[in-house]
């Protein structure tokens, strides 16, 4: 038929001046409007079948079809068809020609760098590239975090692509739209993807394309000999005293190595070192379970010892940042005897559902009477030696409320509670007649890390009184107990005196008294506290807190500054960073060598609002001598109390960024690792099995890029270009119309013979 | 007499004291019964008691001193002044623990009638319910899985929940009758039908709700405490 067409429809055109022809509408008639008239034709169509249905079967079908070529005809006029007869010739498809520029590609192999292999082997295939010009035309594109379209390729090859993404490369040269349908894809690259492409993931990507892909890669033997540590595989956030797991994989070439120790820091201390095997293929894994004992952000790092020979040493090391939060915060209290003091600052703890509360009270001392069998008691034993020695470092917060050791001869456990506080513990010691110097706590390794001085002070002061703010505490979060606005004495006006206190000698050195006694000799401290190591602590000297819970309450309060108190003590004590006045933040956590490093500090005022024109300064120190400060800046925060920095290059190392405030606002910390590896040369070794499975799955082919270029299919283009055309109506001639008469006219008839007309 | 010998210190704001509610009618009927029962506290557990008891009016402001409140009678009971039901209403709910005990020992009766009353205008919609046999209560200091008072004019103690505290504890069994020595040291009166073993339950009972108001559900997390421990290893 289409021969037909060809040779009759344009008897007047020259033998073969068109060779396609289609059909297609001329008319003028929007689309909308012959919607609608298909719409009414169709209507009219119904409306006919259903005038007919008292007639016989027959005619009904026969009048149907006869109305029913009427109606299209009609669509015919409307649409007003022709053949458009045309000569056309086939689009020559577009071939691919990309070349990794990732920084990878300058690595040396056995004979020179990959980029040099490279240009070597484009110069040795230039002739079947010169020949594909014919059936294709060839398009350059170097890639690596992006892909870019070339004129031509440098001379050497480029080299400065910082990441190596073939998804993405892939994927933009196949959405390119020149015109041209693609044909095929010639790659050159070491297959050494930064972005974490797996096999599986090249598979499905080859598949996509669509398109055969020819890779000319780098077989996995021709590497340098190199050890590098490939991935840290780890969440980036780790919840405190729990198991955090982080796989380690290596990989080494041409070392022939055994086994490597594999060594995990954190801030430059030695967590744990374990020994790493080879396989076969040179490669090896090692997990480290380790349990974070510090909240925030802290700077890791996995290291391998260098080996001589090694191609890069900078992979040698990675480094990452570790954020540890709590999931719920563990208070240990322990109280010497029930009391309503121990009562109601329980009940307070018991109902924050952030806390997780161990209570440990003395029911019975030793002298108590025995009216009843053992058995008969839902009493005990004080489990002193797991509980302080093998559980205490998993508490937040460790309280001694009224409670002495004396008579559990825990004499022998107090270092290790001191050592707890000295390796970033909290601990609070609330007063009471068996508390502080009334709890022969004097000279023992405990009352060093207290922030309160014993060693002959008076014993137990009974008497009401009603403390008071020392200039400390009426700026500290602590003692910040009044409602929102008011002064922070306001709220200790109201609530109702104290009663009996622990003498003590003052303060021990760094510690801070926030409220005093007001009348007795020297004022000795009801509320201190102290940072003593890595740790804090705290002291409350009096039995009567409870007073600021229930008398309060009698007195028409709530009880809400009691539980402020407790609620801010305890924030600060397990260094709730919300309770930070200063806080900074570094915009990336790992920098590459070369980076900006980057961020914004805030400073807040007492009452937690942005302060406008504090004088801020951020210092750099390396996280292993932190009085060596490598960069400064002194800054002053904007309206909303905050001030931008950047410092520039510095050595890689791990580093930790300092923020402190003028004005006793705090200070703040944040670690920065500057890796002396990028992420280009963190995993050296070419990948065959990446570029492989891409080949494979698109039906294209792999050439190890000593062997010469294999021929390169393509796949045939689609596009069509029309030389000319010619448009030949076929709704205005004699056919059409006698097709419209006759059926009207043999309905005419047909409906006449039935009866109808 | 042979009166009660001083625990030879003063009292701190620590120290456990009872107050016992002063009302209408006989609000007293078994008279220093509480110092009985505090001294078995002090030479029985490690809680410092004050042996000093105060009797009190629901509208005394001097109520916030004493978080617990032992309210005791026989025989029907005049309404609770207006400020006074708003006082104990407050009280209770911020941490207050009432120890009811009826002297007259007769559900339903004159006593019966005034607490539950009372009650119902000081904790409307709180009604007061059986306190179960597992409750914590029975195991704060005793073991204790029988009655105890007097008599045992109920199996069980009622009480009165607030956001799962026992804020009430209600005993028809007149504890006060068991607990009470005249000033000879004799018991005033004669406990049926268990004798002394009823007795000593008696004394155990109080031990552990004096406990409870000190420890609440203290003894509910030790039942947890090993696993909590062992989920941190």
């Amino acid at each position: 038929m289409g021969r037909w067409i060809l040779e009759h429809l344009a008897p007047d055109a020259a033998a073969g001046a068109f060779n396609d022809w289609q059909l297609v509408s001329t008319t003028t008639i929007s689309a909308p409007w012959l919607v609608v008239c298909a719409v009414l034709v169709a209507l009219a169509l119904i409306a006919s079948a259903l005038g007919l249905r008292r007639l016989g079967p027959t005619r009904r079908h026969i009048l149907l079809a006869l109305r029913t070529i009427a109606a299209l005809s009609v669509m015919a006029l409307l649409l007003m068809p022709a053949i458009e007869l045309r000569a056309v010739s086939k689009v020559r498809a577009r071939v691919a020609l990309m070349i990794d520029s990732s920084r990878s590609m300058g690595l040396a192999t056995d004979e020179g760098a990959r980029n040099e292999r490279v240009a070597k082997h484009l110069a040795d295939a230039a002739p079947i590239l010169d020949g594909l010009s014919r059936d294709a035309v060839l398009e350059r594109y170097v890639f690596g975090e992006r892909l870019r379209g070339v004129e031509s390729f440098a001379s050497p090859l480029a080299i400065d692509e910082p990441k190596t993404d073939l998804a993405r490369a892939l994927g933009d040269v196949a959405f390119q739209s020149s015109g041209r349908d693609l044909g095929a894809i010639i790659l050159y690259s070491d297959g050494a993807d930064t972005q974490g492409l797996t096999v599986e993931r090249a598979k499905e990507i080859g598949g996509s394309v669509g398109v055969p892909i020819h890779v000319v890669g780098f077989g996995a033997s021709s590497a340098a000999p190199d050890l590098a540590i490939r991935r840290v595989i780890g969440d980036d956030f780790a919840f405190l005293h729990n198991d955090v797991t982080l796989d380690v994989e290596l990989e080494q070439r041409g070392l022939a190595l055994a086994s490597v120790p594999v060594t995990l820091e954190r801030d430059d201390t030695v967590v744990a070192t374990k020994e790493a095997t080879f396989d076969a293929r040179g490669r090896a894994s090692v997990v480290f379970d380790f349990k974070p004992s510090k909240i925030g952000r802290s700077g890791y790092q996995v290291s391998v010892p260098l080996v001589p020979g090694e191609a890069i040493a900078a992979n040698n090391r990675r480094a990452f940042v570790l954020k540890v939060i709590r999931d719920r915060i563990r208070v240990l209290q322990v109280a010497g005897r029930p009391s309503w003091d121990e009562r109601f600052l329980r009940e307070l703890l018991k109902r924050n559902p952030n806390v997780d509360l161990i209570s440990f009270f003395i029911l019975r001392s030793t002298t108590d009477q025995q009216k009843a069998a053992q058995e008969e008691l839902a009493l005990i034993p004080f489990p002193v030696g797991d509980l302080f020695t093998k559980e205490i470092h998993s508490f937040d917060v460790v309280i001694y409320q009224n409670f002495t050791y004396r008579p559990y001869r825990m004499e022998g456990y107090l270092p290790s509670i001191a050592e707890y506080i000295e390796k970033g513990g909290s601990f609070l010691m609330v007063g009471g007649t068996e508390s502080f110097e009334d709890g022969w706590y004097a000279n023992t390794p405990l009352a060093e890390m207290l922030p309160v001085r014993l060693g002959g002070a008076a014993p137990w002061e009974m008497g009401e009184f009603r403390p008071r703010l020392t200039a400390e505490g009426r700026r500290h979060p602590i003692t910040l107990i009044g409602e929102p606005g008011e002064p922070p004495e306001a709220a200790y006006q109201r609530l109702p005196p104290l009663s009996g206190v622990n003498s003590t000698l003052g303060l021990m050195p760094g510690a801070q008294s926030l409220m005093v006694h007001p009348s007795l000799p020297g004022n000795p401290p009801i509320v201190a506290i102290r940072e003593v190591g890595e740790g804090r602590s705290m002291a409350v000297t009096t039995d009567s807190m409870w007073f600021w819970r229930f008398l309060a309450v009698g007195d028409g309060g709530a009880g809400r500054e009691f539980d402020r108190f407790w609620n801010n003590a305890l924030r600060w004590l397990i260094r709730d960073p919300e309770l930070a006045r200063v806080r900074l933040s570094v915009n990336r956590a790992v920098h590459a060598l070369g980076d900006t490093i980057t961020g914004d500090v805030k400073v807040l005022g007492p009452d937690y609002r942005g302060l406008a024109g504090a004088a801020v300064s951020v210092e750099l120190v390396p996280a292993d001598r932190r009085s060596a400060v490598v960069q400064a800046k002194k800054l002053e925060t904007g309206p909303e109390g905050a001030a931008l920095f950047d410092f520039g290059t510095v050595e890689p190392g791990t580093y930790v960024l300092r923020a402190s405030a003028a004005g006793g606002a705090g200070t703040a910390e944040e670690p920065v690792i500057v890796e002396a590896a990028d992420v280009e040369t963190q995993d050296p070794f070419p990948h065959p099995e990446i570029l492989e499975a891409l080949a494979e799955a698109s039906g294209g082919t792999f050439t190890e890029i000593s062997q010469p270029l294999k021929d390169v299919e393509i796949k045939e283009s689609r596009r069509v270009e029309v030389d000319r055309s010619r448009v030949i109506p076929v709704w205005d001639g004699f056919p059409a119309l006698a097709v419209l008469l006759g059926a009207l006219g043999a309905e005419w008839w047909l409906r006449r013979r039935s009866g109808l007309l | 007499m042979l009166a009660l010998p001083s625990l030879a210190r003063a009292a701190g704001a620590g120290d456990f004291r009872i107050a016992q509610l002063k009302t209408g009618g006989i609000w007293n009927p078994r008279p220093d019964t509480l110092r009985r029962l505090l001294w078995e506290v002090s030479q029985r557990t490690s809680i410092e008691v004050d042996l000093e008891v105060n009797a009190i009016d629901a509208s005394d402001k001097a109520l916030f001193r004493h978080p617990f409140l032992y309210w005791a009678g026989t025989g029907a009971i005049p309404e609770l002044p207006g400020e006074g039901v708003r006082q104990l209403r407050r009280w209770l709910t911020y941490g207050g623990t009432l120890l009811v005990d009826s002297a007259e020992a007769e559900p339903g009766g004159l006593f019966d009638q005034s607490v539950r009353r009372e009650l119902e205008r000081i904790l409307p919609q709180k009604p007061l319910d059986r306190v179960a046999s597992d409750h914590v209560v029975y195991k704060t200091f005793y073991l204790v899985d029988r009655q105890a008072g007097r008599v045992i004019a109920r199996p069980d103690i009622e009480g009165i929940f607030l956001e799962k505290r026992l804020a009430v504890v209600y005993s028809q069994n007149d504890l006060g009758g068991a607990w009470a020595r005249d000033a000879f040291g004799r018991w005033e009166h004669a406990v049926t039908p268990g004798g002394d073993r009823q007795r000593e339950m008696a004394y155990r009972l109080g031990i552990n709700v004096v406990m409870y108001a000190l420890c609440l559900d203290y003894k509910e997390d030790l039942v947890h405490a090993p696993f909590i421990l062992k989920r941190r290893r």
